[in-house]
């Protein structure tokens, strides 16, 4: 039997430790989960000035208001919260929006988020960067309809995803109350469960050029493998150049 | 909470919800309120304080508690056993879940009125992670065959 060669378990090594250092680095300096700005409690974020300036962008995931299995509306708020069970949850991947039903959770159904937000400057412009929510939302802020993705109603559904800012201001005593009526009739995932960026105008649009040029930035790498791949598969008829071709170019 | 909700002050936890109404209990805006909702005994019972500064509270107008339908066995129908006696509960349709108006805090103790509190049925948790486990197996059968089939290649070499 042939000696593996240490320069194999080496490399494999350094490239574990690699991985590590780069999961380390983004898990500490790139989660949403992690960082260190006031989040909600109980359905309500308050928001000074001070901490708004030391954080302009936060991503709200904590103790969202959550009315499963109902499509609600800023009518059904108008007389104080309505006389139905809600719970408050995180948003994760691991949310499902029927958690009433008999023994078991499902993503299938409907369900409402609602969050107060009580911000220093009432005078100011907030933004939003609502992430994808499945498969289909309302959404509300201070009773006002400001974004709306595919159909919600059982009859009429359409479901539709994509990333979208929405801008807004708070009410003359700084209230912003953001209502999302959501339902997912179609997808494996259904409801939030990405949180949504939250920060002054500036603040979200500096992370959305952030990200738009990490994709950018990700896509031409993928793209000149690709390529390479591809000539080296034709030049020197290596197999494995046609697999990494393949793996690369979607 | 209560200023923004409309008088009631809602806490969750667990899945358990009590919405308490602005004169249920007595409190200054300084006061300092702890509410707390403790799963005890394998989640078949709940112990449910509300304390102001510490020190226990009388309720003076009953406050809401609410169940979702996951709390209960299938069988039989929803009950609480409260102070060791029995007391039903209301189902409402809109919310599928149970709720129950109180002056009550202790310790709830989730029943089915035809069934014994410890008899919850046992969630088959093999069976739920049963693509995760195939998926790991498979993952790491294909791991082992390659990696037995580049060192075997190695050696014809």
């Amino acid at each position: 039997m042939k000696k593996v060669p240490y320069r194999l378990y080496v490399g494999m090594l350094l490239a574990a430790a690699a991985a590590s250092i780069l999961f380390c680095f983004l898990y500490r300096y790139n989660n949403k989960y992690t960082q260190q700005a006031v989040q909600a409690i109980d359905g309500l974020l308050v928001l000074s000035e001070e901490e708004l300036e030391e954080n302009p962008c936060r991503f709200l995931w904590n103790d969202w208001i959550y009315y499963p299995g109902a499509l609600l509306t800023p009518d059904d708020f108008a007389q104080g919260d309505p006389d139905r069970y809600m719970t408050y949850v995180d948003l994760s991947a691991s949310n499902r929006l029927e958690i009433h039903q008999n023994q078991g959770n499902t993503n299938y159904g409907c369900g409402t988020y609602v969050l107060r937000c009580k911000l220093p400057d009432s005078s100011s412009c907030y933004a939003m960067d609502m992430p994808e929510i499945f498969s289909a939302y309302d959404m509300y802020v201070n009773g006002t309809l400001v974004m709306s993705m595919g159909e919600l109603q059982p009859d009429s559904y359409q479901d539709a995803t994509g990333n979208r800012m929405v801008i807004f201001s708070p009410d003359e005593s700084g209230m912003a109350i953001i209502l999302i009526a959501v339902s997912n009739q179609s997808y494996i995932y259904g409801g939030m469960i990405y949180p949504p960026a939250f920060g002054t105008l500036e603040a979200l649009s500096d992370v959305r050029e952030i990200r738009l040029m990490l994709c950018l930035c990700i896509i031409f790498a993928l793209l000149i493998s690709a390529v390479i791949s591809l000539y080296l598969w034709l030049r020197i008829r290596h197999i494995n150049a046609f697999f990494f071709f393949c793996s690369a170019s979607p | 909470m209560m200023e923004q909700s409309g008088g009631v002050a809602k806490f969750s936890k667990n899945g358990v919800t009590i919405a308490i109404a602005q004169n249920a209990i007595s409190f200054e805006d300084t006061d300092w309120i702890t509410v707390s909702i403790v799963p005890v005994k394998d989640d078949t019972a709940y112990d449910i304080r509300i304390l102001v500064n510490d020190a226990a509270v009388d309720i003076k107008n009953p406050m809401t508690i609410w169940f979702p339908e996951t709390c209960f066995p299938d069988s039989g129908t929803p009950a609480l056993e409260i102070d060791g006696s029995v007391q039903l509960l209301e189902y409402d349709e809109d919310s599928c879940a149970y709720r129950m108006k109180t002056t009550f805090l202790g310790t709830f103790s989730l029943i089915a009125e035809d069934t014994a509190a410890d008899e919850m049925p046992e969630k088959s948790y093999w069976l739920r992670n049963l693509f995760l486990i195939l998926g790991i197996s498979l993952a790491v059968i294909g791991g082992l065959f390659f990696i037995i089939r580049y060192f075997r290649r190695k050696d014809n070499r």
